[in-house]
Order: structure tokens, then C-alpha cells, then sequence
């Protein structure tokens, strides 16, 4: 039991690294509807941004938000001089899809190329560990928990509240109404890429910390965690999203207790397909399909 | 030299066949297939373990089960294996799940399959990978190695034929229009009265039997297969194919598998060695990226683009004469 | 597989050898075979091991024993007139890439003289094709199947994984520790030395507490590192690759404390010490012991040849500080003068008429002249003199399944590693029972 409710706190870490990420995934997917496979690989590049500041003396912390603007602007740009020309030709979905593994592939191996294929590692100083009844956490650990509910309350505050964060929500749901929000479409494909990039590139940075090491694979592996965490959630649901990350960081966690280590992975995502069975747009399909996207 | 010449002419082979049942996917259907290459591998197992024998405690290979089975009976059962892991994994994915979020369970689907050889040495020996499987008639033809293999490519292309005649007819018949008229628009086609889900389903189950038997081919040819050979993002080098090559058109597949494959990728060892041996496979990947993006910009239809069909006729007339696609298959008088 | 399949189709000219394959990302520059580089009549020792993906590194260990062995050989006059190239052949690491590999690799074979490899990622599939094309092959494996092996073509100058396993649970029983956990990654590395260190444990008496396996890319092993931590070892046997291990270590650390836990591991590699001490801090390596197969002092007349080789040779792998004491290193340097002082003895560079005399050349006999590099053998062996060769690992001891004889060095793990002791061979004799 106690090593249970002590996985359930490392579930919590997965968690709240996963949250950034998957939320960000699916945000940019539901306001752009193009499925990001290069999400990974864009994770990975700003992870090793970050590994540059602290190369260069920068404490993790601000190399974190400087790595999480990098990947905002990237992102931006990306979707400025590649995504957006491609739409314009009328590329369709599964076109997209395409090019986005074109991309992913790009960028991992540019990644490759820059910093070889050794792992690195971040300079940090001060790993104290703090204890929670059966469970515990170093303190980066602690601070990335922190970042990950920064995070969730930062993305609801900006959906409910700004102007942008409404036509992002209204463009998931319905296009048509969108237009009529007065926000220029281009404009809200440009913020929902902004956001997505600057979430993947905070994410990767807190992986890369999680890990206590960055490789130039490690973005291209977590894809598979957040797909399913933003599928289980029901893509395009920015909160389903968060459960999402919830459940499939406790997943991993709680099932390698069980099973066994190399089970753990296997066992999560059959866990993901049950669920899609039973609901096969995701825990949050309900909202969906009353807006009539589903 | 003519060694080599022939394992390379193998090798295209099976690429070919394997995109073929991609194209019928993707080409042809619009199903996006991530998973494309655990179809190749279940193939490759298949046959592995049906050639290999019974199990030995004793040996250092360790694999669930196995029997030592006559060609081509290990190619056939890894296609049956092949349409089998189509069927459950379609009825699992396809039907009730939305396109975008088929494409990504697919994905998840195709990691989790390499997760779970893995996981357990017992069950197909784990990461190191089978080895040592038995290649047909080599104990009994006694030829030369150079002599062998052309047997083998003869065997390979034997194959490619019947798939090749397999899909030719697809594409030729009112089926092949119903996956076009799936492909083009999935709501108008459901709307004629097409069975959408049962037309995917098909092509997840043949396209998977294709695949297997390339995987099949391929195993009893290098005789060996490990889960570093079959990581998910190998799938996306056979999309390359398809896409450069010319999706929809048969000829241009085999080309793009051919060019992509080929010339484009070993292309880039004629460039003059610069230093890290490790650099150039990463230009390699960098540049199929690239010709990705460069061919789906300016030239979307591929190298050899599909001949132009008329969809329309085929959604606004074809409501009540296709309800069932297997049907559709069968009835070869409804060609238009 | 697939993807990498028709690789190589129309690039005929390339002579190239295997496809791309994501996970083992690379080139096949087989510049000997292409013709690069290689001038006529020149000899090629290749080097066939993974030169990209995760074993990366196995590509610079055999080449780094290469250049050196090269270098004097050529500086000598050359074997029987030929120069010596050592060319690399990439397997990247799996079978599907390196059949093709070194398919293309015995299509050229009529200069080849030797191939360093397979490793263990492609042996199974490819050592067969050496052994077929009668071509003397140096494995980087320690495969079990290799131990009793009888094919007069392979020889392996590396310690077998399962030995490595033995010594892992020799030292621990020697150290008195009754308590074991085992924590292994799943793939092709850990599946030999893994259950030796375990069923080793076992018969010497010890109990394992916890069997751990850690799959490769998981955002986490906290679980895992719960698991090992719960059951409160004495001793941990580990093997898993750099990045992985960073992340458990560092995970382990925050639920132990760390440096009372006594770790023994196989050895590795710097970078592996790099991205571990930096996730956990060098003082906590102290409680890391490492097994690599003995190395000879460096004292012997023969390392010190190797050594000034290694630092004047003209072409060399980066960092060469690091591979001074790598006993694959050293194996791979031995190798090579072997095969070019049998060649000198049998007077013919045809591997099925000088292969034979490799075994001759490590043996001590009456009347032999001991030599510890290639220039004196050669002079010795035209002079007619038989000589016994004893190189940068010293006296080579093969059995009759050309298998080295290796004794186990207990190290201490960080950037400059430092023998603390021997795993005593009658207990691993008794591990392996």
C-alpha cells in the first residue's frame, strides 16, 4: 500500500510535465486542426536551448522560461513559413499530418547534428528531498509540480477570460461561430501555435529536468505518453487534456508497481484503448459532442 | 559484386510489396496506418517462428513457440497472421474511433507492439531478436550463395506478382472506386449508402496480410529480426515512398520505393566522407524530410501522379449497387 | 526492416551497405570497399559495429585498436608489402540494417583481411556470413552462444557477458553481502549478463530482493527505483545505458541515501560517467564498482608501444585519453597485429591459409622468441624464427573455442578509474557451477 501511494506521488511529477505538454498539443490542435507529430522533436530542440543557457551560467529556472519563449517563437514560425503556405495550397489533414513528420524528422536530426547523440545534463545545485508521508520529492521536483499547476490555472484564466482564449475555445467547437468572433482566423492559428510551442518547450525543459539528463530522442519518445494523454482526454479538450496527463502519468506509476517495470508502459496504453472502446472520443467526449465537433 | 547486386534487388522487392499494401491504405483509402510496420514485423515473426522449430531450453534463443513448416507455408501464414492482426486491430481502432484520433491510437498501437516484445525475452527473444532462421529449399538446392539468391529473387518477385495482381484489381474494380470515393469524402461516400468502416476495415486486413508477407520475405532472406529494425518511425520512410513516388498510381509507388529508398538515401554515401560516420545518417533522415516537404508542396501528386478517375459518378450513382464492398469485389461486371 | 530495406537499390555505385534505420540513424561509409581512400593492394581490417544510433560508441572502440595497429604496421614496411586500412562498415545496430551491411562487406571481401566485429546487436544474423566467406572475424559480443563455439573463423579477444555477470556476483559474495537486487534494462546488452549475476548469486548463497527491469525511454523509474529501495539491498548488480541511468540513479538517490548502497555494474563508458555523475553528483559514484576484464600494468613493453602508437599515429579516433586502458581497445590493437604477423608467417594474405597460424602466434613454446610488436615479429618470423606475440594486453591466453581467458578487475567508476581488486575466480567458477 505505502508503495503505492508513494508511486502515486512520481505519477504526479509524470503528471505535471505531461500536463504543459498535452494541453499545449491539443489546444494547437483543436483551434488549427493540424495533428503535430514534430510536437516531440520541438520539445527536444528547446530542451537543449536550455542546456545552452545553463552552459552558459544561466540558473535552470530562467533557462526554463528562456528555452519556453524559443519554443514559442519557433513554433510561430514554423507554423508562419511552413504549416500556414502549405494550408493555403489546400493541404489536407492527412497531407498535414505528413508534413509534420517531415518536420519532426527534421528537427530531431538537426538536433542529432548540433549536439550528437550523447545525453547531457543540466547544472543544477540543491537536490534536498522532501517527505510527504510515504511519499517524496526532490525539490526541482517540487518546483516542477508548481510549474505544471502554474500552468493549468494559466490556461484556464486565458480560455475564459481573454478575448483570444474565447475564440480559441469557440474555433475548437464550431469555425463558423468563430468567424463571426470578430478575431481574425490567421490570428488565432498564430497565438494557438505561440501557445502550443511556448508549453512544449517549458515541458520539455521540465523532462529534461525530471530526467536528471536530455538526449536527443526524449522529446520523440514522450509524444507517445502525450498523445495518449490528449486522446484519453478527448482531443482538442484543453481540460479532458489535463486529466488526461493526470491519469496516464499515474498509470505509468501505479502499473510498474504491479506488473513490473517493463510492463508498466504496455499496460497504460492498453488502458487508453479500453477507455477509447467504452468512449471513443475520449473521457471529455461529452462537451465535444454537444458543440457538434465530435 | 553480384552478391550484393542481388541483395539489394531482394531488398527493393520487398520494399516495393510493402509499400504496395501501404498505398492500398493510404493511396488508395486515406487510412493513415502508423502502425504500418508492426503488420511487416508480425509478418517477420510469423515466418520466423514457423521455420525456426520447435523451441530449445537449452539454446539461447528463447521463443514461445515454433515449428518447422515447408515454403511456403511461413509466408502464407504470416499473410493470414498479417490480415488477422488487421482485422483485430481495425475493429479495435476503425470503427468507432474519429480519423484523427485512428491516426493516433495507431501510433500508440505501434510502440506498444514493440514495448511488448520487449518486455519479455521469452516470448519472440526480446531485444536481441531472432536469428538463424532457416531460408527455403537452401539445404536441399545445394547452388552457389550467388546461385541462391537469384533463386530467392525469383521467389521475392513470384511474390510481388500475385500482390501486385491482387491490388491491380482492387483499384480496377467498382471497390477500388468505393476506396476512392471513401478517400475523397468520407461523409459523401457514407452518405451513397457505402459502408465506410467495413471498407476501411478491408484494407486494414489486406494491406496487413501485404505487409506481412513483406515481412516475411524480407526474414527468411537476412534471416534475422530484432525490435531495433522495426521502430515506429520506419513507417514513415515507406509514407515517403508512397507520397514521392505517386500515391494511387501502382507504378509510381514501386517507383518512389525505388527512388526514395534507393537512390535518394544511398545517394547521400557518395557524398565525400565527412568525418562523424553518424552525421550522414542524420543528413540522410534530414533530407527525406525535406523531399518530403518539397514533394507534398510542389508536387502533391507524386513523380507519377494517379490517372484521373471521376469520383462523382461514383458517389451519386453508385448508392444501392455497392452495399457490401466484399460484394463490390466479387462483382467485377459493375466496372465502369 | 522495410524503410531500409530497398536502400541502397540504384546506389550500385555507392557500394554502400545498409539503409537508414530510425533507431540506429547512420551511414554505411564502408570508404574502404567504396574505394576511397584505399589504394591498390592495400589490405582492409573492417570494422563492422554499430557507428550510429544508441551503440554509437561501439564504432570508435574497434577503431581506436585499429589506427594504431595500422599506423606501426604501415610505419614497418606493411604485411608482405600491402598496406594496412582500417575501414568501418555501419550495422547501425540492428540485423535489418546489418545483413545488407555485410553482405556488401563479403562482396568486397578479396582485400578484406578481417573484420572487428560483429557486436552483439548483429551478430547473430551476420556472424554466420563471415564464417561463410571465410573471413576471421574479432567479436565485440559476449554472447553465450560463443563460448563453446568451433567455427576456426571466430575469435573473440572480449570477455563473454555471462563471465562479466559471474564477476558481478563473485565480488558481492566476496564482499559478504547476503542481499542482492537486481536492476537490468530490457534489450540485447543486459539479457547475458543479467541472469548470470542473478542464477551466480543464487548458487553462491545470496538472496535477490528485488528483480527490477527498466524500459528504455520512460519518462520516469521512480517506481522502479521504489521497488529496489523498499527492499532494502545490500548490493545492487545494474547494467542500463547512459540516459536511463542518470534518470534512476537520480531517482533512487532521492528515495535512499545513495552512497551506503554498494552498486556493482559492468564497465562503462566515459560518456556513461558523464550523464551519471552529473545526475547524481561524482561523490555518489564512490559507491560504484565496476567490472571490466583485466587489463595488463601498464608497465609491459608491449601497452607502452600501443601507447606511444595511440598518440602518434596520424589518423585516430577523438579523445584517444579515454581508450588508453579500454580493454576493448587493447583487444582490438592485439587483433590486428595477430592478423598481420599470421599473414607474415604463413606468407599469404588469404585469411583460410594465414588464419591458422593466429593461434600458433599467442601460445608460449621452446625456442620462441616473445615479441611485443609487429615490426620485431615480422623481422623475427622472415628471419625464421617462431615467435610468441605478446601485445598491449600482454600474454594472450585463448582456449580451444578461441575464446580469451580473462580474469576481472573490480574498479573504482569515474572519469579516471582506478583497479581496487580482483573477482576472485574460484567463486566465479563456483557462480557459473
Amino acid at each position: 500500500m505505502n508503495s503505492l501511494i508513494s508511486s502515486l506521488g512520481f505519477g504526479i511529477v509524470t503528471a505535471s510535465i505531461l500536463l504543459p505538454a498535452a494541453v499545449g498539443f491539443t489546444l494547437q490542435f483543436s483551434a488549427t486542426g493540424v495533428l503535430n507529430i514534430a510536437f516531440g522533436a520541438q520539445m527536444t530542440f528547446a530542451a537543449y536551448i536550455a542546456f545552452i543557457c545553463t552552459q552558459a551560467g544561466l540558473n535552470i529556472w530562467l533557462a526554463l522560461l528562456l528555452a519556453g519563449v524559443f519554443g514559442a517563437v519557433f513554433s510561430a514560425l514554423l507554423n508562419r513559413f511552413l504549416l500556414t503556405p502549405f494550408a493555403r495550397r489546400g493541404t489536407t489533414f492527412f497531407g498535414m499530418v505528413v508534413v509534420t513528420i517531415a518536420l519532426a524528422l527534421l528537427i530531431e536530426y538537426l538536433v542529432e547534428i548540433i549536439w550528437g547523440t550523447m545525453s547531457v545534463n543540466y547544472k543544477m545545485t540543491g537536490t534536498g528531498v522532501v517527505h510527504l508521508g510515504a511519499m517524496s520529492f526532490t525539490h526541482s521536483q517540487l518546483v516542477v509540480m508548481a510549474i505544471g499547476l502554474v500552468i493549468a490555472v494559466a490556461t484556464h484564466s486565458l480560455l475564459k477570460y481573454t478575448r483570444i482564449g474565447k475564440a480559441i475555445r469557440a474555433v475548437a467547437s464550431n469555425t463558423e461561430l468563430a468567424r463571426s468572433s470578430g478575431i481574425p482566423a490567421q490570428r488565432i492559428t498564430d497565438t494557438a501555435w505561440l501557445i502550443s510551442g511556448l508549453m512544449g518547450g517549458v515541458a520539455g525543459v521540465m523532462l529534461g529536468i525530471s530526467l536528471s539528463s536530455v538526449s536527443y530522442t526524449m522529446g520523440d519518445t514522450f509524444l507517445i505518453e502525450i498523445i495518449a494523454a490528449a486522446v484519453l482526454g478527448g482531443v482538442g479538450q484543453v481540460y479532458g487534456a489535463m486529466l488526461g496527463a493526470l491519469a496516464i502519468g499515474v498509470l505509468l506509476e501505479e502499473s510498474a508497481i504491479v506488473l513490473g517495470g517493463a510492463y508498466a508502459p504496455i499496460s497504460a496504453f492498453a488502458v487508453l484503448i479500453l477507455v477509447l472502446l467504452v468512449r471513443p472520443t475520449g473521457i471529455m467526449a461529452g462537451a465535444a459532442e454537444a458543440k457538434g465537433i465530435a | 559484386m553480384a552478391y550484393y547486386v542481388l541483395t539489394l534487388a531482394v531488398y527493393v522487392v520487398v520494399g516495393i510489396i510493402a509499400c504496395w499494401g501501404l498505398n492500398l491504405q493510404f493511396g488508395d483509402t486515406g487510412v493513415l496506418n502508423f502502425a504500418y510496420i508492426l503488420f511487416v514485423a508480425a509478418g517477420a515473426y510469423t515466418a520466423s517462428i514457423l521455420s525456426l522449430g520447435h523451441p530449445n531450453a537449452s539454446s539461447y534463443q528463447h521463443y514461445f513457440w515454433g515449428a518447422h513448416l515447408p515454403w511456403p507455408i511461413p509466408w502464407l501464414a504470416a499473410a493470414v497472421v498479417g490480415g488477422l492482426l488487421g482485422l483485430l486491430v481495425g475493429l479495435l481502432v476503425l470503427r468507432r474511433l474519429r480519423g484523427d484520433y485512428q491516426a493516433m491510437v495507431l501510433l500508440v498501437v505501434s510502440i506498444m507492439g514493440s514495448y511488448i516484445v520487449s518486455a519479455d525475452p521469452g516470448f519472440l527473444n526480446g531485444g536481441v531478436g531472432l536469428a538463424l532462421i532457416p531460408q527455403p529449399f537452401k539445404g536441399v538446392l545445394h547452388l552457389s550463395q550467388v546461385g541462391y539468391e537469384v533463386f530467392y529473387l525469383a521467389l521475392a518477385v513470384l511474390a510481388a506478382v500475385a500482390v501486385f495482381e491482387v491490388v491491380r484489381r482492387i483499384n480496377a474494380s467498382p471497390l477500388g472506386r468505393v476506396l476512392r470515393a471513401v478517400r475523397e469524402n468520407e461523409a459523401a461516400a457514407a452518405a451513397v449508402g457505402h459502408n465506410v468502416a467495413a471498407v476501411k476495415l478491408l484494407v486494414m486486413v489486406i494491406g496487413g496480410a501485404i505487409a506481412a508477407l513483406a515481412g516475411a520475405i524480407e526474414v527468411q532472406f537476412i534471416a534475422a529480426w530484432a525490435p531495433a529494425g522495426w521502430d515506429y518511425t520506419e513507417t514513415f520512410g515507406l509514407f515517403a515512398a508512397v507520397i514521392v513516388g505517386g500515391r494511387g498510381n501502382l507504378g509510381g509507388v514501386a517507383l518512389g520505393a525505388l527512388l526514395v529508398q534507393g537512390l535518394f538515401l544511398e545517394g547521400t554515401v557518395l557524398l565525400p566522407n565527412i568525418g562523424n560516420p553518424a552525421l550522414i545518417g542524420a543528413i540522410q533522415w534530414m533530407s527525406l524530410g525535406a523531399l518530403i516537404l518539397i514533394f507534398l508542396y510542389f508536387r502533391p501528386q507524386g513523380v507519377l501522379p494517379e490517372r484521373r478517375r471521376t469520383y462523382s459518378s461514383d458517389i451519386t450513382t453508385g448508392r444501392n449497387r455497392l452495399a457490401s464492398p466484399l460484394a463490390a469485389l466479387t462483382n467485377r461486371s459493375a466496372r465502369g | 526492416m522495410v524503410a531500409s530495406v530497398a536502400v541502397g537499390a540504384l546506389a550500385l555505385s555507392a557500394c554502400g551497405s545498409s539503409g537508414p534505420s530510425k533507431a540506429a540513424s547512420g551511414s554505411s561509409g564502408t570508404t574502404g570497399s567504396s574505394g576511397g581512400g584505399a589504394g591498390s593492394g592495400a589490405l582492409q581490417i573492417a570494422s563492422f559495429v554499430p557507428f550510429s544510433g544508441a551503440d554509437a560508441s561501439y564504432g570508435d572502440l574497434a577503431l581506436s585498436g585499429c589506427y594504431p595497429a595500422a599506423y606501426l604496421i604501415n610505419q614497418a614496411g606493411g604485411v608482405l608489402g600491402h598496406q594496412i586500412n582500417c575501414t568501418t562498415s555501419d550495422t547501425r545496430g540492428d540485423p535489418q540494417d546489418a545483413v545488407p551491411a555485410a553482405n556488401a562487406l563479403v562482396a568486397h571481401s578479396g582485400s578484406v583481411v578481417a573484420v572487428f566485429g560483429p557486436s552483439s546487436d548483429e551478430a547473430l544474423s551476420t556472424e554466420p556470413l563471415f564464417q561463410q566467406a571465410h573471413i576471421p572475424s574479432f567479436l565485440m559480443t559476449g554472447d553465450t552462444q560463443y563460448d563453446s563455439n568451433t567455427n576456426p573463423y571466430m575469435w573473440r579477444l572480449v570477455p563473454p557477458d555471462a563471465a562479466e555477470g559471474f564477476a558481478m556476483a563473485a565480488w558481492a559474495e566476496s564482499k559478504g553481502f547476503t542481499r542482492a537486487a537486481a536492476v537490468f534494462a530490457t534489450g540485447s546488452q543486459s539479457q547475458a549478463d543479467g541472469p548470470a549475476a542473478i542464477s551466480g548469486f543464487k548458487k553462491l548463497g545470496g538472496q535477490i530482493v528485488a528483480n527490477v527491469q527498466l524500459t528504455p525511454g520512460q519518462p520516469s523509474y521512480s517506481t522502479e527505483a521504489q521497488k529496489v529501495a523498499s527492499s532494502h539491498p545490500q548490493v545492487i548488480f545494474y547494467d542500463g545505458s547512459a540516459p536511463m541511468s542518470a534518470t534512476f540513479f537520480a531517482e533512487l538517490k532521492q528515495l535512499t541515501n545513495l552512497p551506503p548502497t554498494y552498486v556493482v555494474e559492468t564497465e562503462e563508458e566515459p560518456a556513461w560517467i558523464t550523464a551519471v555523475s552529473g545526475a547524481i553528483g561524482a561523490s555518489s559514484l564512490k559507491s560504484f564498482t565496476a567490472f571490466e576484464a583485466s587489463t595488463p600494468s601498464t608497465s609491459t613493453a608491449g601497452w607502452q608501444t600501443f601507447n606511444q602508437a595511440m598518440h602518434n599515429a596520424p589518423k585516430n579516433v577523438p579523445n584517444i585519453s579515454q581508450y588508453l586502458k579500454d580493454p576493448f581497445t587493447l583487444s582490438y590493437y592485439d587483433a590486428a597485429n595477430l592478423v598481420a604477423l599470421a599473414m607474415v608467417e604463413a606468407k599469404s594474405t588469404k585469411p583460410t591459409v594465414f588464419n591458422a597460424d593466429i593461434m600458433g602466434l599467442t601460445q608460449p613454446g621452446a625456442g620462441k622468441t616473445v615479441v611485443h610488436d609487429f615490426a620485431t615479429g615480422a623481422k623475427d618470423l622472415q628471419a625464421g624464427q617462431k615467435i610468441q606475440y605478446e601485445g598491449a594486453l600482454g600474454t594472450i591466453s585463448l582456449d580451444p573455442h578461441h575464446n580469451i581467458a580473462a580474469g576481472f578487475n573490480a574498479l573504482t567508476e569515474g572519469s579516471n578509474p582506478q583497479v581496487i581488486g580482483q573477482a576472485p575466480t574460484d567463486l566465479m567458477v563456483k557462480a557459473a557451477g
